[in-house]
């Protein structure tokens, strides 16, 4: 499957290199057609099928919290899959500990002092829709602490994501 | 919308290509919105001085560990790539000034697809004999390079040295001499005692080389003068602690310069900041260069402080060892002549003329 998904993506890329619009079956999922403009987001479906990724977002919570969101997050992800862990905090160790691959996101006070015409909750949903399709992946959860609760909770979150299947 | 700038920084050995920047932007008005892009895991300090921070972990850095976690250089580059793009539409730079010894594929192609910006390469020069050239090549690709200028330009033997495409500038340090702390508030906040001599001893950050048995020598060498009490750099960015014996004051902050003032001597690496800084601020040093940098060329740096008597310099080859190297630098007489020499040198900052540059093309910029 690997070597057949590798042989594809270099037929795909070829042929958007010569400006082609292409239609591609990739295990029963008809992807397409697909322009040079678009090539993007169709690199990252395929890398996302390569290698793939499991995003756990921990805006806002400090480095004790991140490390149960991890343990919390293993549960979920399949075996081969990367980790990758979105925080507000440089928690390096943190991330190193879960090998788990760290992208930092500015907190709501930084976003207000450079005066963005974004809100802090659609910055978050715009930098998801990028992680995702950066790394190509729709596996998305966000830990969050309940109100009342002790305890922190996983939820599936479902980013707007460029690419799709048909 | 206020006129912004984009400043994107490469990891590098030290806090080099941040320190830069950082000391570039701080000296442009307030008016201009600055966002740092760093690879740097010094992002936290950019943060800390009170910058705008986005990071992005860089090709080299493991901190995915594990098979499992790592990108290969391809791929990580198409991330850089849409990192890149989606921070330009988001933030809408006129300017971005790359800080880096290599332009990456990924900055390279996000280039290519963003025409509005203005992107310039903030390129330092003394890049190591013979290496570089399919980096330095990658220049045509920006709209300009600037060169922040080098005390030991005259050493440089890189393929930087004969590139016509660049406007030069003088060597770029953080913190005016007029932001650094009197003596006396120095050695009181990092509780020394006034009467006796401070040697400051700071060999990088350790990432990339072995410093811990380098550091246990310079500290052992030191104590044997009574007269000398120690000040040790703990690097923000060292991944390591260093063991060493108790007898010493201990420090881990930016910008460290701020205490300059207290130091009497120093034995440090050559790295561009550190060199400038205390060349700068006329402290007598010991340059021990870290040759294990992809392209900064320290020895060259530390050779031409020492052929100049503007300060000492070792590394593992010499005949002479680094103990009397040390001595030479604890005879008074000696750190007095090279303190006069220091005098003499130039002491305009680059970073007030990039700064005034950058404006004047922002200016422009939204002019058109």
């Amino acid at each position: 499957m690997r070597s057949r998904l590798a042989r594809l993506k270099w037929q795909v890329k070829d042929g958007l290199h010569h400006g082609k619009r292409i239609v591609a079956d990739v295990g029963h999922r008809i992807l397409g057609p697909w322009t040079l403009a678009r090539s993007l987001s169709l690199e990252a479906y395929l890398s996302s099928w390569l290698e793939p990724t499991c995003i756990l977002v921990g805006v806002g919570l400090h480095d004790e919290e991140l490390r149960e969101a991890l343990s919390l997050v293993e549960k979920k992800r399949g075996a081969h899959e990367r980790l990758v862990l979105v925080s507000n905090a440089l928690s390096f160790d943190v991330a190193a500990s879960a090998k788990a691959r760290l992208e930092y996101i500015p907190d709501r006070e930084c976003i207000e002092r450079l005066d963005l015409a974004v809100s802090e909750e659609d910055f978050l949903k715009r930098r998801l829709s990028h992680l995702s399709r950066a790394y190509g992946t729709r596996k998305v959860f966000r830990a969050l602490r309940c109100p009342g609760s002790s305890e922190l909770e996983l939820l599936r979150l479902e980013p707007e994501l460029e690419f799709s299947t048909r | 919308m206020n006129a912004t700038v984009l400043f994107m920084t490469s990891n590098g050995a030290g806090l080099g290509h941040l320190t830069r920047l950082m000391a570039i932007a701080r000296r442009m008005p307030t008016t201009v919105s600055k966002v740092f892009f760093t690879l740097s895991r010094g992002a936290n300090v950019a943060i800390e001085q009170g910058f705008y921070v986005e990071y992005m972990a860089s090709v080299e850095d493991r901190t995915g560990g594990g098979r499992r976690g790592r990108l290969s250089r391809r791929r990580w580059n198409q991330i850089l790539r849409d990192r890149l793009i989606e921070l330009l539409a988001l933030y809408e730079p006129n300017i971005v000034l790359f800080d880096g010894t290599y332009p990456y594929n990924g900055l390279l192609a996000a280039m290519d697809q963003s025409p509005r910006p203005i992107f310039i390469w903030c390129r330092r020069g003394m890049w190591r004999r013979g290496l570089g050239h399919s980096s330095a090549a990658r220049a045509d690709c920006f709209h300009s390079v600037i060169e922040p200028g080098d005390f030991a330009a005259d050493f440089d033997h890189g393929v930087t040295k004969q590139c016509g495409k660049k406007v030069s500038f003088p060597p770029v340090w953080y913190l005016d001499e007029s932001e650094l702390l009197e003596r006396e508030a120095a050695v009181l906040e990092l509780g020394l005692d006034p009467g006796r001599l401070c040697a400051f001893v700071q060999l990088g950050a350790g990432n990339i080389n072995e410093i811990g048995s380098l550091a246990g020598r310079c500290v052992r060498e030191l104590q044997r003068d009574s007269r000398v009490q120690i000040v040790f750099a703990d690097s923000t960015i060292s991944r390591r602690r260093i063991e060493l014996e108790d007898d010493l004051v201990r420090v881990r902050e930016y910008p460290l310069s701020r205490y300059a003032r207290a130091f009497d001597l120093a034995v440090t690496a050559a790295g561009y900041n550190t060199y400038h800084e205390l060349m700068s601020y006329r402290v007598p040093s010991l340059f021990v260069p870290n040759t294990r940098t992809k392209l900064d060329d320290q020895a060259a740096r530390a050779r031409y402080a020492e052929a100049m008597e503007l300060g000492l310099s070792w590394q593992e080859t010499d005949t002479s060892s680094l103990e009397s190297k040390i001595r030479l630098l604890l005879d008074d007489r000696r750190r007095s002549s090279i303190k006069e020499r220091l005098a003499d040198l130039e002491q305009r900052n680059g970073a007030d003329e990039i700064a005034r540059h950058l404006t004047t093309l922002l200016d422009g910029s939204r002019k058109t």
